[in-house]
């Protein structure tokens, strides 16, 4: 189910109704067995069946989970349950997500080799939020496995922590210890909180609706034929089609930023209003002065999970010293793996092997934290923004061949002026850059940070233009993950 | 405090803004179902058999198949009701908006276990194609996607109307300058009524339908695969004990209906109809749609009565 669909508009009003009525504190057993049953109905808008695959990853991660709680001195079971729990999972995800990748890539190897083969494809429909919530479940085991966490009692409160709708879909990739001490946290639903709440939604409705969908009609039209050579046979053949795909590639920029932001926003408001506080997702990232700096501001419960639960792994404890080589190839596997993580694609791997590739030679050249000098700064801020764009046109192209298609277009230098289109769409960057420009100038103290009535005459203007100026399309880009 | 910027819509609604776009007209009668916004509804509604959306459709003698040519070249529902209930023929327009292809049709055939007596398609660019984006969704889905994609669509339409009679929409897609349809499908017949579009009008020219071009036109290549899906579309029809009869509407020159006419050795209704205009450039207005719809029953007339000799 859509965050932007009356099906989810009709299932919210009866869960806060819920909420006022029955769940004033909370943690009422009547509202959270209710909230669970209307997440599972959100769960099972989509595919039905696919219920079951959540099921078997909860049922997994709850049993290995409190296997390796009772068996505290027994390392060796301990392991051998958490491999056995993380396999299993993996091997669903893998299955789901890359069975169809993995088959063109053998095919196209062993047809490469001239063997000529040709394997058979699966008809599959990803289930969705696989992805989230699958890494949400791995980082519950992980954390008992590491005596971080008690392994839960009750086998619904893992359930919920798990398929709780705000977060199911499309993160921000919560872990268990961030929620399940909110379980039975009573809070109430003052005006307060409604009111933050309801400025996050309207906040996340904007960039969805208005930035992020105005934004994809342009990109969408055009960039189907950006790779074509010169852009023959394209309206742009004939103006300056390498400054156009130069406003493109910020255009789609924009358009993931503000598409993924207003998602996880949404997220925070439904969760507030219910009770949960999430932690944020994005924090400015186009204001990131270094690639390390990017990506703790950029989709950072992700980049948090995989500095934890894999480059630290590889890498030992960070307050130690780590050997140049391995901290450069761990890296480099981990970026590779957070491309593939986005999808089963070659793209989204070459997307990953740009930021390892940026990472590690800012490492080797000691820009993080970024350079003292002011110029040098402003000339690896600059470096950063570009290199995070040009990795976007992985991310966007259908294919490597597209993305080189793009970039050598934009090679060839050919500026002019700008078509009506991006001219228009551009407009709907101004209030991501302006918020970027403002948090800027917050993180320096220059400003405060926005009060009360300011939101409020924020929220009643988003509002207003959610409902003047929104875009057609409406799925989330970062659903298909 | 944040309740206050609530306030800011009455003061914008008092700042006189007015609809720019959502003039959406009301469905005909209960007998109309919403059919098509953003290429999609009819569909599901049809494949699904959503509230009955099919049900005159098992009984129809005559299927009219294509794209949303033939529903905008067929507009005037009392005239064909006219020429069919002389003929003792019911008819059902079984045409989609997008992209139509045999693979959909074929598939609502079977599932239907339709058996007709006439099957005329809108053939110039039909055979061979892959199915478009709703009708590949209608196939892979089940009847709970048909009724969220309903329930989606026409919830966001009635919303959109009211809240477009207090403030205009100013969204970048108004800008768009390709057309944009909505319309309502006909339980009885399948025919269309247009509720809302935008387009800018155009005329066809006179030769796109001259015999003259026709014949020119005779010797352009098919698509690879055309033909034999044409011809798998005509075993399939003959194995139930209907009859092909291909036409093509404007602004397609029928030069691929007429090719593979003659290959499959079925009949041809051409038309003759000049000076059409149209609302966007491709679709007929409903005077055109008048003269069209005319011409071509004339020709299908002669078709018919051959039949029946």
């Amino acid at each position: 189910m859509n965050f932007i669909s009356w099906s989810f508009v009709v299932l919210f009003t009866i869960v806060l109704a819920a909420r006022i009525l029955m769940g004033r504190r909370k943690t009422e057993r009547s509202f959270v067995w209710f909230t669970i049953i209307a997440s599972t109905v959100f769960v099972m808008w989509h595919v039905p069946v696919y219920i079951l695959i959540l099921l078997t990853t909860v049922t997994i991660d709850y049993t290995a989970a409190r296997i390796i709680d009772g068996a505290r001195r027994d390392w060796r079971w301990r392991k051998a349950v958490l491999a056995t729990a993380l396999t299993c999972n993996l091997l669903l995800l893998g299955f789901f997500k890359y069975a169809n990748f993995s088959l063109v890539t053998i095919e196209q190897s062993l047809n490469w080799l001239g063997w000529g083969v040709q394997l058979p494809r699966l008809s599959l429909v990803l289930p969705i939020g696989i992805s989230f919530y699958t890494f949400g479940s791995m980082s519950y085991t992980i954390d008992v496995y590491r005596g971080r966490l008690r392994a839960i009692r009750r086998f619904q409160d893992f359930y919920y922590f798990v398929t709780f709708f705000p977060h199911m879909v499309a993160g921000p990739i919560i872990r268990a210890r961030q929620f399940f001490y909110q379980l039975n946290r009573p809070r109430r639903l003052r005006l307060l909180v409604f009111n933050h709440a309801a400025f996050l939604i309207i906040r996340g409705l904007f960039l969805k609706m208005v930035c992020a969908d105005n934004i994809a009609r342009v990109v969408n039209i055009y960039w189907a034929d950006a790779a074509k050579p010169q852009l023959v046979g394209t309206p742009l053949q004939y103006q300056g089609y390498s400054g156009e795909l130069v406003v493109l590639a910020v255009l789609f920029s924009g358009q993931i930023f503000c598409d993924f932001e207003g998602y996880t926003s949404i997220a925070r408001g439904l969760a507030y209003l219910l009770g949960y506080r999430f932690p944020i997702n994005f924090r400015y990232p186009w204001i990131a002065g270094s690639f390390n700096d990017f990506w703790q501001r950029w989709h950072i419960t992700l980049s948090s999970w995989l500095r934890d639960y894999l480059y630290i792994p590889l890498c030992g404890d960070l307050r130690r010293p780590v050997p140049r080589a391995r901290a450069y190839a761990s890296i480099l596997f981990v970026m590779l793996l957070a491309g593939l993580w986005h999808g089963a694609a070659i793209t989204f791997v070459c997307w990953g092997a740009i930021h390892g590739l940026a990472l590690a030679l800012e490492k080797l050249l000691g820009f993080d934290p970024p350079p003292r000098r002011a110029w040098l700064r402003l000339g690896w801020y600059l470096v950063v923004q570009t290199v995070a764009i040009l990795a976007l046109i992985f991310f966007r192209s259908p294919n490597i061949s597209g993305a080189l298609g793009f970039i050598r277009n934009i090679a060839d230098m050919k500026f002019g002026h700008i078509n009506r289109d991006f001219a228009l769409a551009s407009a709907f960057l101004i209030p991501p850059a302006a918020m970027h420009l403002y948090g800027f100038l917050v993180e320096r103290a220059k400003v405060q940070p926005i009060g009360r009535f300011g939101q409020a005459a924020l929220a009643g203007a988003m509002l207003f233009a959610v409902v003047t100026i929104y875009g057609q399309s409406s799925e989330f880009i970062y659903f298909q993950f | 405090m944040m309740t206050g910027g609530w306030l800011l819509i009455p003061a914008s609604m008092a700042a006189g803004f007015r609809p720019l776009l959502m003039d959406i007209e009301q469905a005909p009668s209960a007998d109309w179902y919403l059919g098509n916004v953003n290429a999609q509804v009819e569909q599901f509604a049809v494949y699904d058999n959503l509230d009955g959306a099919a049900e005159a459709l098992k009984r129809a003698d005559v299927l009219f198949v294509g794209d949303s040519l033939i529903l905008f070249a067929f507009q005037n529902q009392q005239v064909l009701q006219r020429f069919f209930s002389a003929r003792s023929l019911r008819y059902y327009f079984l045409a989609f908006s997008g992209e139509a292809d045999e693979t959909f049709t074929e598939q609502i055939i079977h599932k239907f276990s339709l058996h007709p007596k006439w099957v005329i398609v809108d053939a110039d660019y039909f055979f061979g194609r892959p199915p478009s984006a709703a009708a590949s969704r209608a196939m892979a889905s089940g009847s709970q996607e048909a009724w969220k994609i309903r329930f989606e669509t026409a919830t966001s339409l009635a919303v959109q109307r009211q809240i477009h009679q207090v403030y205009p929409y100013m969204g970048l897609s108004q800008w768009d300058v390709h057309p944009q349809w909505i319309w309502y499908r006909s339980k009885t017949d399948g025919s269309m009524s247009l509720a809302a579009w935008r387009g800018v009008p155009g005329v066809i020219p006179d030769t796109s339908f001259s015999n003259l071009l026709l014949q020119e036109d005779r010797n352009t290549p098919l698509l690879s695969g055309e033909m034999n899906a044409a011809r798998r579309f005509k075993s399939e029809l003959d194995a139930r004990g209907a009859r092909l009869v291909l036409t093509w509407t404007p602004p397609n020159t029928g030069a691929n209906a007429a090719h593979l006419a003659s290959g499959l050795q079925v009949p041809l209704v051409t038309t003759d109809a000049r000076g059409l205009s149209t609302l966007d450039g491709q679709h007929l207005d409903r005077e055109s749609s008048a003269r069209f719809s005319a011409s071509f029953l004339e020709g299908l007339d002669s078709i018919l009565g051959q039949a029946a000799k």
